[in-house]
């Protein structure tokens, strides 16, 4: 694993280089919003930038076209669907250790579930496809709590290259062979033993930053009826909205719908971002919904994410702790308060 | 000021409750981040002591009332959501007469926290505390500090309210505020309607360009109570429901229509959104066509009926001749 110096006069050279072989997405403010956007050559970002979505967008987009089919009778595959595989080379600069991280737990689900041979060939296409470098966090956001989730504000899980913020350059680790490619479009030297202290004492320092006291795993250890049938999910759900904004920002809520459109004789078979927020959630074909109310839907996200979810994948949390759900939950329902609660009395 | 208010908001519902003249009182408490906004019900005088006010109540709390006449119970509510008592008391979702109390706070307008995130353009994110102080609002995190000027970031709904008292009220919080209900707000509308029509879509399609459909929006309006609203309809489907932009403009423009006549302009929908989109020009329009063809403001009058719930023969027809 080597490490490199970037001196950060010249990112802007690096990420041209990227985007000439790459399609490159960077952190940009757009309208005061920042979200990720195509590279734009004459604006590269100058500091780091935590986006309003996060990169689930590039494994598992809003919508995913699944299949193509059609229904003309004279047709001479008619009926028959057509895998329309994602294609193209994509490169996100700018990831967050959180973000990054949620890329290899989503991956749990759709291709490497241990209990569940099949593989989702969408999702694998873009883990190929797709490189991640990261810019590690000097300090933490207001909202986040990656360490109480088995993160890092530096951590490299899901990246192929890390960037840490040094002052006046970068030091660039290189952490996967498709890092290694991408490393490689630009000419750096290597990091000598201070440079790479420096970037130890980042992480370290970022690492002490982040707030005490938080308990996100406890419900982990507890048994599973207990937490559900506690008294805390009414009094949560008393005031949320169901609106779904926690699903959708959140890098780790994966839920999709499938659907079906015709127009005139041209189909497509898609897959979009579904939210157990939303009434047609889990309804059955009978018209039974074991998940009717607000309080069942909201007891349902946390008790997935916090419990389900570490009980079917060794111990491991359906959070990344980036806070996004803290930030822009329009009724302040806080994950950090409710998994405090979520403990047998 | 705020003290103050809080004050007679914590003793009032109190008194309420301990004297049992209300199971419960809707309001708002504390946040745990800033700028968070967080609906509260406090049902023993205990739990009152839990009631909170500042800049950032900006979501519609009749959104969260139960529906239907039983039970009786308080709600704090400003200018705007009075109004919306009043649409729900003709909608006759409860009834303000035997059922509610209305502890009214005299509007002086709020701040939208998505104008304050936009303001430190990409740093957000870091923002740790946001005091207002006089006619400025103070936002700071790690490495930055902003002064921002409050009518700055004061809700666009605000700016332009033509009724910031309660339109009803049991209890005043707070002295009345001087109020203009004739004070033009149509100015943005008058900027789109002259636009050219392939310029009003382009307006359009960037507008919400950005909307995941989420149904924040839906899910704030106070207007929107349906047990089964149109875009979740399945047999048959009226919408698509992925981000596909006809059916993201249809979904938007279709929800505005459903609130024409009944829109107060709270602007909890726009406080909603996780992407920022300034959605509310979508109703100002129709709250404009409404008033000049039926000259009806929504939610003002407890007797009147919402124009298009009704047919009278003197309704304007002008549009069936084009």
């Amino acid at each position: 694993m080597s490490e490199l110096i970037l001196d950060k006069a010249r990112l802007g050279d690096f990420l041209k280089a990227v985007a000439k072989d790459y399609q490159l997405w960077t952190p940009a403010v757009v309208d005061g919003v920042a979200d990720y956007r195509p590279f734009d050559p004459e604006r590269p970002p100058e500091r780091k930038i935590r986006t309003r979505l996060s990169i689930k967008r590039f494994f598992h987009p809003q919508r995913e076209n699944m299949f193509r089919y059609s229904t003309d009778p004279e047709a001479q595959e008619a009926n028959v669907l057509k895998e329309t595989l994602p294609q193209g080379k994509t490169a996100v600069f700018g990831v967050s250790s959180c973000d990054a991280r949620s890329a290899v737990l989503n991956a749990l689900v759709f291709v490497n579930d241990p209990n569940n041979p099949s593989q989702c060939p969408y999702y694998q296409a873009r883990l190929d496809q797709t490189v991640l470098i990261g810019l590690g966090c000097n300090e933490p956001c207001a909202n986040c709590f990656c360490h109480a989730v088995g993160g890092h504000p530096c951590g490299e899980e899901g990246l192929d290259l890390q960037l840490i913020d040094l002052g006046e350059k970068y030091l660039v680790k290189v952490l996967t062979d498709k890092g290694a490619q991408v490393a490689g479009l630009q000419e750096m030297d290597p990091a000598g033993p201070d440079e790479s202290e420096a970037a130890k004492e980042v992480a370290r320092k970022a690492r002490e930053a982040m707030p005490g006291g938080l308990k996100l795993g406890q419900a982990v250890s507890q048994d599973l009826m207990a937490v559900f049938n506690l008294p805390l999910w009414q009094e949560t759900a008393e005031r949320c909205l169901n609106c779904g904004v926690c699903t959708f920002v959140c890098p780790t809520c994966y839920c999709f719908d499938i659907l079906d459109e015709v127009q005139g004789q041209e189909g497509i078979r898609f897959r979009i971002w579904d939210s157990c927020m939303f009434p047609l959630y889990t309804l059955h074909a009978s018209g039974h919904n074991p998940r009717p109310g607000k309080k069942e839907r909201l007891r349902n996200r946390f008790m997935h994410k916090l419990k389900y979810f570490p009980d079917r994948y060794g111990g491991k949390l359906s959070c990344v702790g980036c806070g996004r759900c803290v930030t822009y939950c329009p009724v302040n329902i806080d994950i950090r308060e409710v998994a405090a609660r979520m403990k047998a009395v | 000021m705020m003290e103050a208010l809080i004050q007679k908001m914590r003793q009032t519902a109190k008194d309420l409750l301990a004297q049992g003249q209300v199971e419960a009182v809707y309001g708002y408490s504390q946040g745990s981040a800033p700028m968070a906004c967080r609906p509260f019900v406090a049902r023993t005088a205990e739990e009152a002591d839990g009631l909170w006010w500042d800049e950032f109540c900006v979501l519609n709390l009749v959104n969260f009332l139960p529906r239907g006449t039983e039970g009786k119970y308080a709600v704090v509510a400003k200018g705007c959501d009075s109004r919306n008592l009043v649409v729900r008391h003709q909608e006759k979702q409860l009834d303000l007469k035997e059922q509610v109390t209305v502890l009214g706070v005299p509007c002086q307008g709020m701040l939208e926290p998505e104008l304050i995130r936009k303001a430190t353009q990409g740093r957000e994110s870091d923002i740790r505390e946001v005091k207002v102080e006089g006619d400025q609002v103070k936002v700071s995190g790690p490495g930055f500090e902003l002064s921002l000027n409050k009518a700055e970031v004061t809700r666009e709904t605000c700016l332009t309210c033509r009724h910031p008292n309660p339109v009803v009220e049991s209890v005043l919080l707070a002295e009345k505020v001087a109020e203009d209900p004739d004070r033009d707000k149509d100015a943005r509308v008058r900027e789109v309607e002259a636009l050219a029509a392939g310029e009003r879509q382009d307006f359009f399609r960037r507008l919400f360009s950005t909307c995941v459909r989420c149904y924040a929006c839906r899910n704030a309006c106070p207007l929107c109570y349906c047990n089964l609203c149109f875009v979740d309809e399945s047999k048959p489907q009226w919408l698509g429901k992925s981000i596909e932009e006809s059916d993201t403009l249809t979904y938007h423009f279709l929800r505005a229509y459903h609130c024409a006549g009944r829109c107060t302009d709270c602007g909890a929908c726009e406080s909603a959104c996780p992407v920022g989109i300034p959605m509310r020009i979508l109703t100002r329009k129709l709250e404009k066509d409404i008033k000049e063809a039926y000259g009806y403001e929504a939610g003002l009058d407890l007797e009147a009926q919402p124009p298009l719930t009704v047919f009278r023969p003197d309704d304007p027809e002008n549009f069936m001749h084009e």
